[in-house]
């Protein structure tokens, strides 16, 4: 049976469609900052999107799952607890990469609370993107390439992988 | 005062954990040597039983989090890795032997990617 994620991403694009102010979701999130962007859903009650569910298949959901519940200072002391934010980037990105479940990629998480996945491409060789809250960090073992782009590249590196796919 | 380097002819290892490791499909992550002072355990000082005993004690404070097993190679081959790598970086282990563990060593230079993946793909798994 699968396991039920009590994650999910924060939706903008969703938010943006849909011509709801900031003011709608005061009761939803009424301890947020005013400097925080408006975050109109409760991400303790989310799911990750069913595309993206079916596309990581039920070994990385059940990590996931398991990564969710590690506490702040997992490993010694030095592990952040699992970003939402890394959570809904890397939703984002697997969502529009759906060959990616071909290749039956791994997802961790790192020290700083952020999710990642790695594979190999079609040549054996490494692929892995680290998904931080506002940039995504990649790692291309065929061309050495090691590098970090802002999240409004996060479909231009979708392509670019999915060519190395 | 700099740190006594430890020997060409050692072993070491260094604990994986779950998080780092997709055990379901035999897939390590960078994360087990990227970035700077990695932790290593010398096996000429305490033998795997010992060192899985203290990485337990250690490091398993997560309820699902676990160490998996432990990537075991040789200094000498370490700092040849990091010698032919693209970008070459001449890798040391410095003792640092900690009351919890006296076989602690550190690698004290910042391990790329890149480079962390070409360590992994060297390293003899031992299970947990």
């Amino acid at each position: 049976m699968d396991t039920i994620i009590p994650l999910a991403p924060f939706d903008y694009f969703s938010l943006l469609s849909s011509g709801r102010q900031r003011e709608d979701f005061a009761h939803e999130q009424p301890s947020l900052e005013s400097s925080i962007p408006v975050q109109p859903l409760n991400l303790n009650d989310l799911v990750l999107s069913p595309e993206t569910n079916f596309i990581i298949g039920s070994n990385a959901r059940h990590r996931i799952d398991e990564f969710s519940r590690y506490p702040f200072g997992w490993y010694g002391g030095k592990g952040k607890k699992l970003s939402k934010w890394s959570v809904a980037n890397f939703d984002t990105f697997v969502k529009c990469l759906p060959e990616l479940k071909r290749v039956n990629p791994s997802v961790f998480l790192t020290l700083e609370g952020n999710l990642a996945l790695g594979w190999e491409d079609r040549n054996g060789k490494k692929c892995e993107i680290e998904f931080f809250p506002d940039k995504v960090e990649y790692f291309i073992e065929v061309s050495n390439e090691e590098l970090s782009v802002g999240l409004i590249k996060i479909f231009d590196l979708a392509d670019r992988f999915r060519g190395l796919l | 005062m700099a740190r006594p380097e430890v020997s060409h002819h050692e072993n070491i290892v260094r604990a994986i954990h779950s998080a780092w490791w997709d055990i379901h499909a035999n897939r390590g992550f960078s994360s087990v040597f990227k970035g700077q002072n990695n932790s290593v355990s010398r096996l000429s000082i305490l033998n795997l039983t010992q060192l899985f005993e203290i990485f337990h004690t250690e490091l398993d404070s997560s309820p699902n989090g676990q160490i998996v097993g432990a990537g075991e190679i040789n200094v000498g081959r370490l700092i040849e890795i990091g010698q032919q790598h693209i970008k070459p970086i001449e890798l040391t282990v410095e003792e640092a032997p900690l009351p919890e563990n006296r076989a602690h060593a550190e690698i004290p230079q910042k391990i790329s990617k890149g480079l962390a993946n070409s360590i992994i793909r060297e390293l003899s798994f031992h299970k947990s």
